[in-house]
């Protein structure tokens, strides 16, 4: 027997479908056998913070064991002596957190203007046709072109100071966000344009009323993208006479086979990306809360 | 008997598919025509035409053969006077829902104390109050299909053209919609031509209910619905006129579903 | 059917994986021998020429060019190579973090083979016009040891100078692009940028009296030098023979020299004389290997035992080596055994 529909009721796109008719004993117990039992978010999470344990112990065991020459893979616990050592008298006497300030203060500005650029380029390119094909065979030529390749240009271009750290890391995460914003103005929905001409709108009220908005979700992912790949391209940039900053700092550690500071510093490296992008997704959320939902 | 507001005559479309060069035939010289105020149903099976009528008619194509029009005047381009309710809402996700309702007038340019109450009135009408600043990702299909309702209505059509709107919703949903889209009607007049493939919907609705032959699609049948308004389902199935209107109808539906389902495992 | 495929795949996998080892086995001579030099002019480029290395171990020697001494510690600790010549304060470096690599031989002591080259128009005419200037230098590499002493002896404000590393390419094309005032590198790069409006300034030969030994090593891969002490002796040997082949027709050797490397003959020349050669004989002297035991290890008063741990001390000083890695004497990785063995037979 049916009871009666109030509007909220109708309304609850969550309501559960309450099933009528009796399942048989042996059908539920069948059901069961075959049924997983449901886990919180608790149990993935604990599950992953045990896998990491286990590596760190093997690693630890590894070294202290000598399963692996400590020199190629230095142990944990040689890495956090070395970690103390460095917070205390710095890299070269550069304090740690001055080599990580230099690089994300660094990373930061290449990245503000890459986003500042990008962005304006890629939905002129998204939106005109002849715009596109005039920049198209440079951007595609360009973008997959490891970036470790143009070293030698950007040093007889911009020299060996700041300029060129700029324009490798700017590079990278340039040539992503122009093809994440043409690609974004391009996929908003026929239904919705339509709808929007059916409201009135002229066509200059498409593209900044609803165009360009539609865009926004696609924005942040290929300036996440664009970010982690400038990221990428520090190590690269750094690599031309640097003095301070991280990747400097794992790349001259290496050519004394402090294999030790050089794993410290890929996990600061890998902790400060993760970072970056972590700010991204918050910036995201906040800005564009609709991304990724069903409308 | 007045001129009608909407009006085809002898209209042929073809499609270019993309398999083949050939064009596909999708109407054959359709004619039709709809009286200011009526609430007409188009009944047809999937692949018939239904929606390049609609099309057609909103400005979003153009006939190869005969004339579209509205008013009096060719149809030449979408504009408020036809609004539009698409199957699926198509709300814009970065408003809310008092920003995607307002859409029309705001870019129109007409002044917010202007639009605000009409808007009131609508949200009220559809049941959104208290909802005016919720995202539509925030809203069930039912409510966001309500609020669609509103941003077509509030511009003052002189016609709406419906796409299966109720189509994406569940069955209870979909009968309150329909109570809701009726009572709107019967409070602004405006003229309704409703698309649908659900008999029972067509028959509750509407004035009229056409029906659309296979492709290439004519109208091939049609019937003046004789029940008095207002209308309560739960009654009219019981009326034994509705069961009879229902057989009749279906023979024909089915008839031209049958058809297309030949065509379709001849190509 | 792609059953039967993947058995046979995984079958004759496991065959020519079972066979590889036999291989390694069946001789008694290593497929090749791997040495590491840097590309510039020296003497054993002779031995190159001639295939005298080749001869006398009985198989292929591949030479494997480096940029700098940091180059030849990863080589070494990926087992890349099994024999190389280069600096000292990359070698200590490299013990430092003990790899496994013994100190066999000292064929050189650089005296004016690297020098500091200044750029005269910026007035950079001595040290202490340092201060306040952008100076270049290949990282880990005795030209680079060489400049920080140098910095500490003459009392400068290292805090005042940019120091900036740079591989020794990269140092001339800054220099030409006119990003740096002076570079502390070593031939033919340092000709270069004398030809570029550069001036010596300073040479390594200059820190001598302040006790700075600053010279080049041979180093062995210890497994490789357990495995085939008799590839080692005989290593020494030949070299030897072209250093007494240098000394006997310098003139003519540097010309061949020259033509091999395709380099102008005069910096050729200016290398090679300036680089003070250390015949075995001089080698094994306490002054710098001392003669130890002969079973391998040598005395921590020997001039080589006592130049590492300065170096050690000094390298720690800049911050490049933890000072928690350096040993008591680095006595135990200088092997002057089979030096004496060369000299011996």
């Amino acid at each position: 027997m049916h009871s009666a529909l109030s509007l909220s009721e109708a309304e609850a796109g969550s309501a559960e479908r309450v099933s009528v008719a009796p399942v048989k004993a042996a059908e539920a117990s069948a059901a069961q056998r075959t049924q997983r039992p449901q886990r919180g978010p608790w149990y993935y999470a604990a599950l992953s913070a045990a896998s990491v344990l286990v590596v760190l112990v093997l690693w630890q065991l590894s070294g202290s064991l000598n399963w692996i020459d400590p020199l190629l893979l230095p142990p944990p616990s040689e890495i956090w002596v070395s970690t103390r050592e460095l917070l205390e008298t710095g890299y070269r006497q550069i304090p740690l957190w001055q080599h990580f300030g230099v690089s994300v203060l660094r990373a930061s500005v290449a990245f503000a203007v890459a986003i500042i650029v990008g962005i304006p380029i890629g939905l002129g390119m998204g939106l005109s046709p002849g715009f596109n094909a005039v920049l198209n065979p440079f951007v595609q030529f360009l973008r997959p072109l490891p970036k470790i390749a143009l070293i030698p240009l950007t040093v007889v271009w911009f020299g060996i100071g700041e300029g060129s750290k700029f324009f490798l890391i700017f590079i990278s995460c340039f040539l992503t966000v122009v093809v994440g914003a043409a690609a974004a103005v391009g996929s908003v929905s026929q239904g919705r344009i339509r709808a929007a001409r059916v409201l009135g709108a002229n066509r200059r009220q498409i593209y900044t009323h609803v165009v360009l908005p539609n865009a926004a979700p696609e924005l942040f992912t290929s300036v996440r993208l664009a970010v982690g790949i400038g990221w990428t391209s520090l190590i690269a940039a750094e690599m031309v006479a640097a003095t301070s900053g991280l990747g400097w700092m794992v790349m001259n550690a290496g050519t004394y086979l402090r294999t030790d500071v050089v794993m410290l510093g890929i996990v600061l490296l890998g902790l400060t990306g993760y970072l970056f992008d972590l700010a991204l997704v918050l910036a995201q959320r906040a800005t564009v809360p609709w991304a990724g939902r069903d409308t | 008997m007045a001129l009608p507001l909407i009006e085809l005559q002898g209209v042929q479309k073809s499609f270019a598919t993309p398999k083949n060069a050939q064009q596909t035939l999708a109407l054959d010289k359709v004619s039709l025509s709809i009286q200011e105020g009526e609430f007409v149903c188009l009944l047809g099976p999937s692949g018939c035409g239904k929606s390049t009528v609609l099309n057609l008619l909103a400005g979003f194509e153009t006939a190869d053969r005969g004339s579209v029009r509205f008013n009096g005047a060719p149809v030449n381009g979408p504009g408020p006077e036809r609004g539009v309710v698409f199957q699926q809402p198509m709300l814009f996700p970065w408003l809310n829902v008092r920003d995607n309702v307002t859409f029309g007038p705001r870019m129109a340019g007409v002044p917010a104390t202007e639009y605000g109450p009409q808007a009131e009135r609508y949200l009220r009408l559809v049941g959104l109050q208290g909802f005016e600043e919720h995202a539509p990702y925030q809203l069930s299909g039912g409510m966001r299909q309500r609020a669609a309702l509103a941003r077509a209505w509030l511009p003052n059509p002189k016609a709406l053209l419906m796409d299966e709107p109720f189509g994406a919703l569940d069955a209870q949903t979909r009968l309150m919609m329909q109570e809701l889209l009726t009572s709107v009607w019967e409070r602004t007049g405006t003229t309704l031509l409703f698309i649908t493939h659900d008999v029972d919907e067509a028959i509750a609705l509407a004035d009229r209910v056409l029906v659309m032959s296979a492709r290439p699609g004519r109208i091939c049948a049609e019937w003046r619905i004789p029940f008095e308004r207002p209308r309560a389902i739960e009654d009219l199935v019981a009326d034994p006129r509705f069961g009879e209107i229902k057989s009749e109808v279906l023979k024909v539906v089915r008839h031209e579903a049958r058809t297309a389902v030949a065509l379709e495992n001849a190509l | 059917m792609l059953r039967r495929n993947i058995h046979r795949l995984i079958a004759t996998t496991a065959a020519l994986l079972a066979l590889a080892p036999l291989a390694s086995y069946s001789q008694e001579l290593p497929a090749e021998v791997r040495f590491a030099y840097a590309g510039g002019p020296r003497v054993w480029i002779l031995g190159k020429i001639d295939q005298s290395f080749d001869k006398s171990f009985g198989t292929k020697v591949r030479w494997i060019p480096f940029a700098t001494g940091a180059d030849v510690l990863s080589l070494f600790a990926a087992k890349e190579i099994d024999i190389a010549r280069f600096g000292s304060s990359p070698t200590v470096a490299g013990i430092s973090r003990k790899l496994p690599i013994e100190i066999i031989g000292v064929p050189e002591v650089v005296a004016t083979s690297e020098r500091l080259i200044g750029r005269s128009a910026k007035g950079v005419n001595g040290l202490k016009d340092l201060e306040s200037k952008t100076v270049g230098y290949p990282p880990n590499s005795t030209a680079h040891y060489a400049l920080e002493a140098a910095i500490k002896v003459q009392k400068l404000d290292k805090s005042k100078i940019k120091l900036v590393p740079l591989k020794p390419a990269e140092l001339v094309a800054a220099w030409k692009r006119g990003d740096i005032d002076a570079a502390y590198v070593w031939g033919p790069f340092s000709q270069q940028l004398e030809a570029e409006g550069g001036k010596e300034i300073f040479a390594t030969k200059q820190l001598q009296k302040d006790g700075y030994l600053v010279y080049n090593n041979f180093v062995v891969r210890t497994e490789f030098a357990q495995k085939y002490p008799e590839l080692v002796v005989k290593f020494l040997r030949t070299y030897q023979e072209k250093l007494d082949q240098y000394n006997k027709d310098p003139e003519g050797s540097t010309v061949a020299i020259a033509k091999h490397l395709d380099i102008p003959v005069d910096t050729a020349r200016s290398v090679l004389n300036g680089l003070e050669h250390a015949s075995l004989t001089q080698q094994v002297s306490p002054t710098f290997l001392g003669n130890g035991s002969g079973t391998g290890g040598t005395t921590p008063t020997s001039g080589i035992a006592r130049a590492t741990k300065d170096t050690a001390n000094f390298l720690a000083e800049i911050g490049e080596v933890r000072k928690a890695d350096i040993p008591e004497s680095y006595a135990p990785a200088i092997n002057p055994s089979y030096a004496l063995r060369a000299l011996a037979k």
